[in-house]
């Protein structure tokens, strides 16, 4: 530029003419140039990316120019982007295996060697025989773009042979400029482009794991509200009905079905949701146990152990079971407990996907490990009434054996006091007792009042003297008296008595046989003679006995000796003996 | 020597003879007694110890206590018992006929029948030998007792 | 040996009861005696009671003959008359008054 201008303010005339045709000429050249630099910035501006831009770049820089061939190496993030024109492919092919060498001989991999900051042009007659470059090459530029991308260009000898003008190389070093411009701006867009791109992909990746973070939250939730429900729940059935429940409404399926077995002849537990509610016999009939049972076979080494559950992925075994299952599931509890799950009539089509099956599993694992603790609830409650049972069994045993107890005390007391008294009563046998004594005696009383009551020649128990008038009774002296005028003196007492001692002139009438004496001595005794009686001792009162008996046959004056025959003694009257 | 004697001396078939004995004894004095009442009552009443009022009842009662002792000392019941009543009861007649022996009163004694030779102190020897045979009876009896055959048994039984 | 002895000693007692009636049989028969003026009539019945009949009384009572051949007659009152039965004849000793004796009427 600056040539064409020191040619342009040239002033002479003929020179003028030659000078003004060649001042035209260079103005042409350089409106062209100008032109070609309008076309090669609005042509370059147009290109997507860098490789593009190179791609466009060759044929504008080349046309104006007049070049035979052009090539471009565009390094980036450790990719080549080649472009030629003009080359044949013999030369082609080499320069494309050396295209990494020459980029890395400007360029050093790692930013060792000379830093080259700023576009530059070389042109010499030497790079036509460079080996890195097809031979030929009258110019090479090298443009840096940023860290780890820059641009090697290389252009053939132009058309004419000749080497290049200042103008041209002016107009080589815009164009390469004006590369150099488009090629950071291209790189730049592409490099927004490709942030871009993957800034998408990223917010995708985002949203994908949120999704998938959701869907596992909902997964726990199921889970945790499953467990909330099912833990509730203590008894088989109601476990088995809010679970099969609890499956449906999670996978989206109208009907389900659970079915548990225990051993040979216990009540299988089963539940069935959906149409035809009839359908749980199937469940726990005979063939509905085998054909779930079977299945456990079938799968030989897959079966579930304690505690595990398989998911029935076989579309015949399925159709095997007692019941439609879409989804079914088969499960041990323990060494007795076997069960399968199946789910049927999706609301939704499509097979379920692998979290969605995973979480059937799960809930499967909770749902056996709340039946598990159920049957163990339900086994601890059978134990528990049985206890129960025993212990009002046992507290009735009790209550018998204190009663027993109670009873045998009683009998033992009783016993005691049996032996006690028959002891007693022994001991009492071989010693004298008051008992005996007074019984034997009271027995003396009784049989003699009763025998005394009924003989013929019984007694008063008290002498009938006792109850009758008492006779008159007369002094001692006065009895004397009375002798002497010619009373009749009486001895009632016996004999023996009358014997020891009697009054002078006394006539013995002995009580006890007054009748017969009487009848001897008295028959005759006129009733008017006056009689005195005595005879009186602490037992007997004999002299009332004979003046009572003396008075009843008649006789007029019959009278007791006062004080008897001690009277008389004192008295001093005479005894006779 | 004095074992032998001792040993006879405390035999209980010695014991058995005065049993019985005195058992017949009693039985044999209480019959006359029993069906003569009137007459014992005189006799008890010569003893001039019993008050008025009660001779006759003591009469009526007394000869069926001794018949009732007799037989049963005869058929060894209630052997201890009974020689208590029958040594009291000889006891009261030994001192009876004592107090009457010292009051020189002309009575019989009424033992067994009304009338018998006049108490003497040979009645009093015989009642006495009478109560030791008791005592003895009371002391070695152990054979031939009716108690024994029916209750011997009962005493075997232990609590 | 007591259930042996029992029936032993019943017989027994029969026996000393039987002797005591053993005589009855000959005794009994009716009696007459005087004393002074009175006459005296004694019945003695075969069941052991009689009766003393004079002209103004006459008395009851039993009467019994002991081992020694004695006659007891036992009152009422409770007294026993002593008598002797010597063949037909008995006497009787009454208190106070010489002995009466009794010959056996037809």
């Amino acid at each position: 530029m600056s040539n064409a201008k020191g040619n342009i303010s040239t002033p002479d005339s003929e020179r003028d003419t030659t000078d003004g045709h060649r001042t035209a000429a260079a103005v042409d050249r350089q409106l062209l140039h100008i032109q070609t630099l309008y076309e090669a910035t609005r042509e370059l501006s147009g290109a997507a990316t860098p490789s593009a831009v190179l791609n466009a770049f060759l044929p504008i820089a080349m046309g104006p120019l007049g070049l035979t061939f052009g090539f471009g190496v565009l390094g980036r993030d450790g990719g080549l982007h080649v472009a030629t024109l003009g080359l044949g492919a013999a030369d082609r092919d080499p320069f494309d295996a050396n295209a990494r060498m020459l980029v890395d001989k400007f360029f050093p991999p790692g930013g060792t060697g000379p830093a080259i900051s700023s576009p530059a042009v070389l042109a010499g007659q030497h790079l036509s025989h460079s080996a890195d470059v097809p031979s030929g090459t009258s110019a090479i530029a090298v443009i840096p773009l940023d860290t780890g991308s820059h641009a090697v260009l290389g252009f053939g000898p132009k058309l004419t042979g000749e080497p290049f003008s200042d103008d041209e190389t002016d107009l080589l070093n815009g164009l390469v400029t004006t590369l150099s411009t488009a090629l950071k701006k291209a790189c730049a867009e592409q490099d927004i482009t490709e942030r871009n791109t993957s800034l998408k992909a990223a917010l995708a990746q985002t949203r994908e794991a949120h999704e998938a973070l959701d869907r596992r939250a909902f997964q726990l939730h199921t889970l945790y509200e499953a467990t909330l429900e099912l833990s509730a729940i203590n008894e088989p059935g109601a476990l088995c009905n809010a679970f099969v429940l609890t499956l449906m409404g999670t996978f989206s399926f109208s009907a389900g079905w659970i079915a548990l077995y225990g051993p040979e002849g216990s009540e299988p537990d089963a539940v069935y949701r959906g149409p035809e509610p009839d359908r749980r016999t199937l469940l726990i009939s005979h063939s509905g146990r085998d054909k779930v049972l079977g299945r456990f076979v079938e799968l030989k080494d897959r079966m579930p152990q304690h505690g595990q559950s398989v998911l029935l992925e076989d579309g015949a075994a399925r159709a095997a079971l007692p019941l439609d299952a879409d989804v079914a599931v088969l499960f041990t509890l323990d060494n007795d407990w076997r069960g399968a799950i199946g789910l049927f009539s999706p609301l939704s089509e499509g097979t379920m996907p692998p979290d969605m099956r995973k979480l059937l599993l799960s809930l499967v694992r909770t749902f056996m490990v709340s039946l598990g603790n159920a049957k163990h609830v339900q086994l601890i409650h059978a134990l528990n009434s049985d206890l129960a049972a025993r212990n009002v069994e046992l507290q009735n045993t009790l209550d018998e054996l204190t009663s027993a107890r109670r009873e045998i005390n009683l009998l033992t007391e009783a016993r005691e006091a049996i032996i006690g008294l028959v002891q007693g009563e022994v001991q009492r046998v071989w010693r004298a007792s008051w008992l005996d004594v007074s019984l034997i005696i009271l027995a003396g009383v009784i049989l003699g009042g009763l025998f005394n009551a009924s003989s013929p020649s019984g007694i008063d128990l008290i002498p009938r003297s006792f109850f009758e008038p008492q006779p008159e009774m007369v002094a001692a002296q006065d009895a004397r008296t009375l002798a002497g005028s010619g009373a009749v003196i009486l001895d009632a007492r016996p004999v023996e008595f009358y014997n020891q001692g009697h009054l002078r002139d006394a006539v013995n009438l002995p009580s006890d046989m007054f009748g017969f004496a009487y009848s001897m001595k008295l028959a005759d005794l006129d009733p008017a003679v006056p009689i005195i009686v005595y005879g009186r001792t602490i037992s007997r009162n004999y002299a009332v006995d004979v003046a009572q008996k003396l008075t009843g046959l008649g006789h007029e004056k019959v009278l007791v000796l006062d004080g008897g025959l001690d009277a008389w003694e004192e008295a001093g009257y005479e005894v006779d003996s | 020597m004095m074992n032998g004697v001792r040993k006879l001396v405390t035999s209980p078939w010695l014991a058995l003879a005065f049993r019985l004995y005195i058992g017949g004894l009693f039985v044999f004095a209480a019959m006359y007694k029993i069906n003569y009442a009137a007459e014992f009552a005189t006799t008890i009443a010569s003893y001039r110890l019993v008050p008025y009022w009660a001779v006759n009842a003591l009469a009526v009662f007394m000869p069926w206590t001794e018949i009732i002792c007799g037989a049963l000392l005869i058929l060894g019941i209630r052997v201890r018992s009974v020689c208590t009543i029958i040594v009291a009861l000889l006891s009261v007649f030994t001192v009876a006929i004592f107090i009457n022996l010292l009051r020189d009163a002309p009575i019989s004694c009424g033992c067994f029948h009304t009338i018998e030779d006049p108490i003497s102190w040979w009645t009093i020897l015989r009642d006495v030998s009478w109560i030791a045979m008791t005592v003895h009876v009371y002391r070695f009896d152990a054979v031939l007792q009716t108690d024994q055959l029916f209750l011997g048994k009962l005493k075997r039984i232990h609590s | 040996m007591t259930n042996r002895l029992l029936p032993v000693l019943l017989l027994l007692l029969a026996l000393s009861l039987c002797a005591c009636s053993r005589d009855k049989d000959t005794v009994a028969g009716t009696y007459a005696a005087k004393n002074g003026d009175t006459e005296i009539t004694l019945n003695l019945k075969e069941n052991g009671t009689g009766t003393w009949s004079t002209d103004l009384d006459e008395i009851q009572f039993k009467w019994s003959v002991r081992k020694d051949g004695r006659l007891w007659l036992h009152t009422r009152e409770g007294g026993v008359i002593q008598g002797r039965i010597m063949d037909d004849n008995i006497t009787l000793a009454l208190p106070g008054v010489p002995d009466l004796l009794f010959t056996q009427q037809q």
